[in-house]
């Protein structure tokens, strides 16, 4: 057993030279510190650049759903939220089960470079140093370092993960075809739920004000509906002309309405990855809602999405059993 | 011209002075982001920043502007009509984008009203980079962290004063009225260009940018562009944040008796772009719209303005979901 890089390599490799993929999604270091560029892997040759480690925010799925041809058979390095959305997307019938090689890893949480930002007050880091993953998931480590022009910092993990992974129930992927060092397995985020049991504490009034807030920062550039798994729609509502639902603008009523459609849309597929939010380029907090929505799904229908690929999502179907409490 | 020094604990009176007779925009922190927002008091502005998160063109272009009314078959076109723009504290880059943009908006064939209205009075006072980021790479692009191209008056930070050049003559009546502004001497000057040299020596090699412009002639049908386009998402965050992307959409809200007409930005990586009333669109697949990005940027402005359309800030960098790098994709260029 080597590191878990090496066993990722190792594994991918296998399958690449077993002809058993066409070729293997993962990430490779990116250019910039805590980015890493989704990538496929099509050599044995290249697979020296396959990395895996907090830095890897990207949903693979997304980047495999994307590119994917009838007929293709594809490998996989998958955290949780990566694995779960094969797994529903399988649901939605994008691709069969025996298409994806799912190679499942273990998974601390992934870094929101917007919090890294906030924390040191937008000073530039010019290089950076991560414990290693097994470091970190056996939790003898749980901080990084940071180095600028004057400072070096450390800054702990747990501060600067995604808002998501905090409350994350699935570190691990559910369904897997090999799992990289099952040892180091992670059964749930250990991160604490303050900040979703805040938002439900809110009064109506509040909740408006802080979307108000959020989606007044939105730009209209799409980022989030574009890095999330479930917005694949052929045409999106936002780009119909005839007719036109909504305003194209920045203003609130056309953000907002936006954001609410888009939100509901994704309800009871949403698998929480956040990457709409780490998308996000001017920081609206497009995560919360989405999470919240979850809870209330598993809540009146007992759905969870992401776990069954032969089950429909729980708004996409109808049970003679279910609560119906809500219809007057 | 005049190299005057202004006192960092006076800058308050300045930024007093010239609230009086500008709209002036400066950048402000707002819930993490910085942009350059209308400055009401003093104290609002941060000028200890590195660069705003989002471009300043969004005075003179705004996202979205109301250029036209209609009620019962009359119809009035609506320009900026309040006090000229000022702009405090613009980096080199992003002065010498409102010199691209203007070019692009005031051809001899076309000029852009709604541009020109706000664009011509507006008065640029730029502060040089004595830090750059990590993402920056003006020197690639003819531009310079001390760079005066598109200013007014050029401020450097010295410590405990900004030196302040004037570059045009309306940079240069401006300082001519502040009596109580110290003369530069030999020192402040020597200062400056020390720490311009100190920003050019941090910025990254240089590539042969030159050649860019011959290299994509040939590249059409290059496969890069369907490499870069397997990451990209096609979002328009690099776009929407870049200060020389120009492209826009004209709406109608309202019904046919009354309402408006607005000019909204748009973004050639959104497939309705290029989409066609029969349902045609030229550039369906999402490589052609990473192509168009690429093509634009570095071989038709180039072709039509003598210009890099790319002036090196790194916004596009810093904010990239899927760390498509502009640099990298320069460097593969060459390297075809």
């Amino acid at each position: 057993m080597g590191t878990i890089n090496e066993d990722l390599r190792k594994q991918a490799q296998k399958l690449l030279a077993n002809k058993e993929i066409d070729y293997f999604v993962g990430c490779r270091q990116g250019t910039i510190p805590f980015r890493s560029a989704p990538h496929a892997f099509r050599t044995e040759a290249e697979l020296d650049q396959l990395t895996f480690d907090m830095t890897c925010s990207n949903n693979l799925a997304q980047f495999l759903h994307k590119n994917y041809k009838k007929g293709d058979k594809i490998g996989i390095a998958a955290k949780g939220c990566d694995a779960r959305t094969l797994i529903q997307l399988m649901a939605e019938n994008q691709f069969p089960r025996e298409a994806i090689k799912i190679i499942g890893v273990p998974c601390c949480g992934v870094l929101d470079q917007k919090k890294i930002r906030d924390k040191l007050g937008g000073k530039p880091v010019l290089k950076y140093s991560l414990p290693s993953m097994e470091e970190i998931l056996s939790g003898k480590k749980d901080t990084l370092t940071v180095e600028g022009k004057d400072f070096k910092e450390e800054i702990k993990l747990a501060d600067v993960v995604s808002n998501n992974c905090l409350v994350c129930e699935y570190p691990s992927a559910p369904l897997a075809d090999t799992f990289i060092q099952e040892g180091l397995k992670q059964e749930k985020a250990s991160g604490s739920m303050n900040w979703l049991e805040k938002f439900e504490k809110m009064s109506s009034d509040e909740r408006w004000e802080y979307f108000s807030k959020q989606y007044s920062k939105c730009i209209r550039c799409y980022a989030c509906r574009n890095a999330c798994p479930f917005c694949y729609c052929e045409q999106c509502i936002v780009d119909d002309s005839q007719p036109q639902w909504f305003g194209k603008s920045t203003n609130l009523s056309d953000t907002m309405v936006f954001h609410i459609i888009r939100t509901l849309h994704v309800a009871s597929r949403c698998i929480g990855c956040g990457a709409c939010t780490r998308a996000c380029p001017t920081g609206v907090d497009l995560v919360t809602l989405g999470l919240y929505l979850d809870k209330e799904i598993k809540e009146r229908f007992g759905y969870t999405p992401g776990l069954d690929p032969g089950e429909l999502p729980a708004l996409c179907t109808y049970k003679e059993d279910e609560k119906q409490d809500f219809i007057m | 011209m005049k190299k005057l020094k202004l006192k960092k604990k006076n800058l308050g009176d300045f930024i007093n002075e010239l609230t009086r007779d500008y709209a002036l925009y400066a950048p402000q922190e707002k819930e993490g982001t910085i942009s350059f927002s209308l400055v009401e008091k003093p104290e609002e502005i941060t000028l200890d920043y590195h660069n705003s998160d989002t471009s300043p063109k969004e005075i003179f272009f705004p996202q979205k502007e109301v250029i036209l009314t209609y009620q019962d078959g009359n119809s009035q076109p609506v320009f900026y009509e309040g006090k000229p723009f000022a702009l405090l504290g613009v980096r080199p880059c992003d002065a010498k984008s409102f010199q691209l943009l203007h070019q692009v908006f005031s051809t001899k064939k076309f000029e852009d009203p709604y541009w020109l209205t706000r664009f011509k009075n507006a008065l640029i006072i730029g502060l040089a980079c004595n830090d750059t980021l990590p993402t920056c790479f003006c020197n690639w692009l003819d531009g310079s962290p001390h760079g005066k191209e598109g200013m007014d008056i050029l401020l450097t930070d010295l410590g405990e004063t900004y030196l302040a050049e004037a570059v045009t003559e309306k940079g240069e009546s401006l300082l001519k009225q502040q009596k109580d502004w110290e003369e530069a001497s030999e020192a402040d000057l020597k200062q400056a260009s020390k720490l311009e040299e100190t920003a050019l020596k941090s910025l990254p090699p240089k590539i042969e940018s030159a050649k860019l412009k011959e290299k994509l002639d040939g590249m059409w049908d290059d496969p890069l562009w369907e490499e870069i386009a397997q990451r990209c998402l096609n979002c328009g965050a690099c776009a929407y944040l870049c200060p020389t992307c120009h492209c826009f959409d004209i709406q109608d809200e309202g019904n046919e008796k009354n309402g408006k007409r607005i000019r909204l930005w748009d973004c050639c990586m959104y497939p309705l772009f290029t989409k066609e009333g029969s349902g045609h669109n030229p550039r369906k697949n999402p490589a052609d719209r990473v192509k168009q990005r690429f093509m634009h940027k570095f071989n038709y402005i180039i072709q039509n303005f003598d210009k890099y359309g790319c002036i090196g800030c790194g916004r596009c960098i810093t904010y990239c979901p899927v760390n498509i790098d502009v640099r990298e994709v320069l460097k593969q260029i060459l390297e075809t």
